[in-house]
């Protein structure tokens, strides 16, 4: 038989009045308040207050870092023409820097040089030579080696961050008197295309030519570093 | 009633500390996270107009044999 409230609630009087005293009784009054309080606090806090917070505040600081990264963005503009127009000033003088410092290792013309150079110093050459240097092409600096490296050349060229300077190892022997030898050297350290000197032995030549002025013979031997930058 | 009334008023306590460090813990990542990606980063790196015009003038005046 289904449970009729207005004829059968006299059943649970006696539970109704029970409740009824303890909402009355001032500790758990003061309890539930607080408790309800708390529980309502946290809730509204974790789903109201705090998207809201976060929301403004990740637009403010959208706001601030926009307006740093505009600032920024008008300086380098104004960095970058002046740089473009500083450029402009020297562009005559950047292929200087591709004939210091070559993208390919280029020693057949470092070699050339440095005969020529003995040549106006009036010294004699008796040997070149410098270590294997893989062949490169001239635009990209990409190796020519073998076909599949040859497909690389298609790929868009690096960036100037990693580019390397590479070594090249050279040896040049020669004789000549002294005044000869500071003349090789002085224009050795003049060039324009980058050589380091490793290191120098000059000895007494031990089979004088004849016909060569300006004091005893000496024999120069070089251990130099022809450098170029390698992609 | 008073030891169970404690207990809830501890928890409802302990929770509104949580959620309240919750929240500040977030407000404060938040305010501290940039957002400006790492391509945008790059991009607006300071960069220098000034060139070595003087290394490339004694660059010129090096010789070529």
């Amino acid at each position: 038989m289904p449970f009729n409230y207005r004829t059968e609630l006299h059943r649970y009087r006696r539970y109704y009045q029970s409740i009824e005293n303890i909402t009355k009784r001032p500790n758990t009054h003061f309890y539930t308040t607080t408790i309800f309080s708390f529980l309502a606090v946290s809730l509204f806090g974790w789903y109201a207050i705090r998207p809201t917070v976060q929301t403004i505040l990740s637009l403010r600081r959208q706001i601030e870092d926009n307006t740093l990264v505009s600032k920024q963005m008008e300086e380098k503009i104004t960095k970058l023409i002046e740089a473009q127009a500083t450029f402009q000033t020297v562009t005559d003088l950047v292929p200087l820097i591709k004939e210091a410092l070559p993208d390919t290792p280029e020693a057949l013309s470092a070699m050339a040089q440095i005969r020529n150079l003995a040549a106006v110093t009036g010294a004699s050459v008796s040997a070149i030579s410098a270590s294997s240097t893989p062949i490169l092409d001239a635009q990209t600096g990409q190796s020519l080696e073998s076909p599949d490296e040859a497909k690389k050349l298609n790929k868009p060229t690096t960036g100037i961050q990693t580019k390397k300077v590479i070594a090249v190892p050279m040896t040049v022997s020669l004789t000549g008197p002294f005044v000869t030898i500071r003349s090789f050297l002085d224009g050795i350290v003049d060039m324009r295309r980058i050589l380091t000197i490793q290191s120098i032995n000059i000895t007494a030549d031990s089979e004088p030519q004849n016909g060569v002025d300006g004091g005893v013979p000496l024999k120069l031997v070089l251990q130099l570093n022809v450098h170029y930058l390698a992609p | 009633m008073n030891t169970n009334d404690r207990d809830l008023l501890l928890i409802a306590v302990f929770t509104f500390i949580t959620v309240s460090s919750w929240i500040v813990f977030e407000v404060l990542t938040t305010m501290k996270t940039t957002t400006v990606s790492t391509s945008v980063q790059q991009t607006i790196t300071p960069l220098s107009s000034a060139i070595d015009t003087e290394a490339l003038m004694k660059l010129k005046e090096r010789k070529v044999y």
